[in-house]
């Protein structure tokens, strides 16, 4: 079974739930476990509607996954000289990465000695004596 | 699926291929040798923590229950890295790197 992304989202008014892979399926409710149930089932439906697949998903062969966006993290303000990086730097909410995680069972990934090799580092054990911030 | 044993460390750590894009990326844009050599420095130094201690190192930044992960980010030196830790399997996923202060071409 292929697992397939929805994504239910706070919106001004009430929650909107979407399928990524799914263009135009889209759904609106006033709550985040009403969203979640009605993507799913609006998934299924649109699913349904193509027989013959949607993007290549087969109404049979899905396992709709819904993830709801949770809130920001606050800012952090530690003030140990690292609260501009994290605040700047995490893009907390990343939809490839979430498809990435959802079927990571299926994904191609590769080894740390695959990465060095990539990099043309020689994959060592060993790090380095500088202390991480 | 290509993951291997991943050494005698208590995590596999796994890549996606745009990650490691993203690093090889980074690896070019940099020029000067001593940015080259801290750089692979503080890698190791994350994909070290990744291995041994992915819940200790870095910071907790929010759960994904339904994908049954937590995510996590970390900084060593310029290097961020944005990662994912499995709540019930001893898996790390590298989810994104970045350098501080630019240095992406």
């Amino acid at each position: 079974m292929t697992k397939l992304l929805a994504i239910v989202e706070p919106t001004e008014d009430g929650f909107r739930g979407y399928v990524p892979r799914l263009p135009g399926c889209e759904v609106r409710a006033a709550t985040a476990e009403q969203a979640e149930a009605d993507i799913q089932s609006a998934a299924r439906t649109h699913l349904a509607a193509h027989k013959d697949g949607t993007n290549g998903f087969h109404p049979d062969k899905v396992v709709i996954v819904v993830v709801v966006k949770p809130p920001p993290p606050p800012p952090r303000q530690r003030g140990d000289g690292l609260d501009e990086i994290y605040n700047q730097m995490d893009d907390y909410f990343n939809p490839e990465h979430l498809e990435l995680l959802l079927n990571w069972e299926e994904q191609q990934w590769f080894t740390f000695e695959e990465v060095m090799a990539e990099l043309g580092f020689e994959a060592t054990e060993s790090a380095t004596d500088e202390t991480p911030q | 699926m290509s993951l291997g044993d991943n050494g005698a460390a208590g995590y596999q750590l796994s890549y996606s291929a745009a990650v490691v894009q993203k690093l090889r990326r980074l690896r070019a844009g940099l020029s000067d040798p001593d940015e080259v050599r801290k750089f692979t420095a503080a890698l190791q130094i994350i994909i070290t923590r990744l291995r041994s201690d992915p819940l200790v190192f870095g910071e907790h930044r929010h759960p994904l229950p339904n994908l049954q992960v937590t995510v996590r980010a970390a900084v060593v030196g310029r290097l961020f890295v944005r990662y994912a830790v499995h709540n019930h399997l001893p898996l790390v996923f590298a989810l994104n790197f970045k350098l501080l202060g630019g240095g992406e071409p």
